[in-house]
């Protein structure tokens, strides 16, 4: 874990984050997180693929047989223990930094 | 399906071949085909396929191939001006020495810096030129080109060197005489067709070492080909220093 890079914070990221923060428990499809970050989609994987790389966040395809279902499985995201705490520490110190973003 | 629809999916195509490392392009084939299929069809579908495809200029490799571009085209244009007399061939010759210079310093800066997704790409470039049977289709492209501008520059040459014997009323075949200049201009192409082949050969060797490096885990593996990039480095570098050397000497 100490090996990996830590992922760039941007505006953007930012934005990915605060998703994840606000449903801590939910499994977010990449399309349910481009529509409640509002990041467009050119952005939105690189962020999530870098997170993920960094073990922020973590995936599983959806449990079901694309064959049965007509559809192709969608691939769900959630924050890591590591990430959430992370995440959490970005925020607070941006919030120091930044009281406008509190 | 519409125009769009299409379109939507032959930029989703694309996007996932130009993804890497290429053990991400199945499973990123899947899913954005599910993300895309939970737009309307149509201008909002074709809009999350572009997306994709500038999602993939902002991988890290973006950075390598780029460099790559650049070499290219300072490469292509030495060689354009040359072929249009703007520079003679020493001049050319010294600009690709001063490349492959710049090419090795470049890789040996940036091997420290290089992420996982760099090294995962080294490494799909080794596994690509270490299994293909077939040699890489720029290499091709450019030993046809050079085959091309070697047979035309030989004609040229050979019609000049008949021609000064008809002026200059000398007896005797120029046959030799033109035998040499075509294995002289023959030299480039051959050469460029020789090197892909060691390239090939040496990249069978490094895939064979990181496969068995597999079974230790990434991090021998990434050593290794991180080793072989300052391998690379160091290599380019010296051959752009002999090659000044000799260009200077003669």
């Amino acid at each position: 874990m100490g090996n990996r890079k830590q992922p760039r914070l941007t505006l953007a990221s930012l934005k990915v984050l605060r998703v994840f923060l606000e449903n801590p428990r939910q499994q977010l499809a990449g399309v349910d997180i481009q529509k409640l970050s509002g990041v467009a989609t050119g952005t939105l994987y690189p962020i999530v693929l870098r997170f993920e790389s960094a073990g922020w966040l973590d995936s599983k395809w959806e449990d079901i047989d694309p064959k049965e279902v007509g559809r192709p499985r969608r691939r769900f995201y959630w924050l890591t223990a590591d990430g959430f705490a992370r995440a959490n520490e970005a925020f607070s110190h941006l919030s120091s930094e930044v009281p406008a973003w509190a | 399906m519409g125009i769009k629809n299409v379109l939507a999916i032959v930029l989703l195509k694309i996007a996932v071949n130009r993804t890497s490392p290429k053990a991400l392009r199945e499973r990123l084939r899947e899913e954005w085909q599910a993300y895309l299929d939970a737009f309307p069809d149509g201008l909002p579908k074709l809009r999350a396929a572009a997306g994709f495809l500038w999602s993939t200029f902002h991988q890290e490799n973006e950075k390598i191939r780029l460099f790559f571009l650049i070499n290219a085209e300072v490469f292509c244009s030495t060689l354009l001006m040359h072929a249009v007399n703007k520079i003679d061939f020493p001049h050319v010759w010294s600009a690709w020495i001063i490349l492959l210079g710049i090419f090795g310093t470049t890789v040996l800066y940036w091997e420290p810096f290089a992420t996982t997704q760099n090294l995962e790409y080294i490494s799909d470039e080794i596994t690509y030129l270490g299994t293909s049977r077939k040699l890489p289709r720029g290499i091709i492209c450019s030993i046809t080109f050079f085959a091309v501008l070697a047979a035309m520059q030989a004609c040229a040459y050979s019609h000049l060197i008949v021609q000064g014997l008809v002026k200059h009323n000398v007896h005797g075949s120029p046959a030799l005489t033109i035998v040499v200049v075509c294995i002289v201009f023959a030299c480039a192409p051959f050469g460029i067709y020789v090197l892909a082949k060691m390239e090939r050969c040496q990249c069978r060797r490094w895939l064979k070492k990181l496969e068995g490096l597999r079974v230790s885990g990434e991090e021998p593996r990434y050593a290794e080909i991180r080793r072989i990039l300052k391998l690379i480095g160091y290599a380019a570098v010296c051959m752009a220093g002999i090659a000044q050397l000799l260009t200077t000497l003669f």
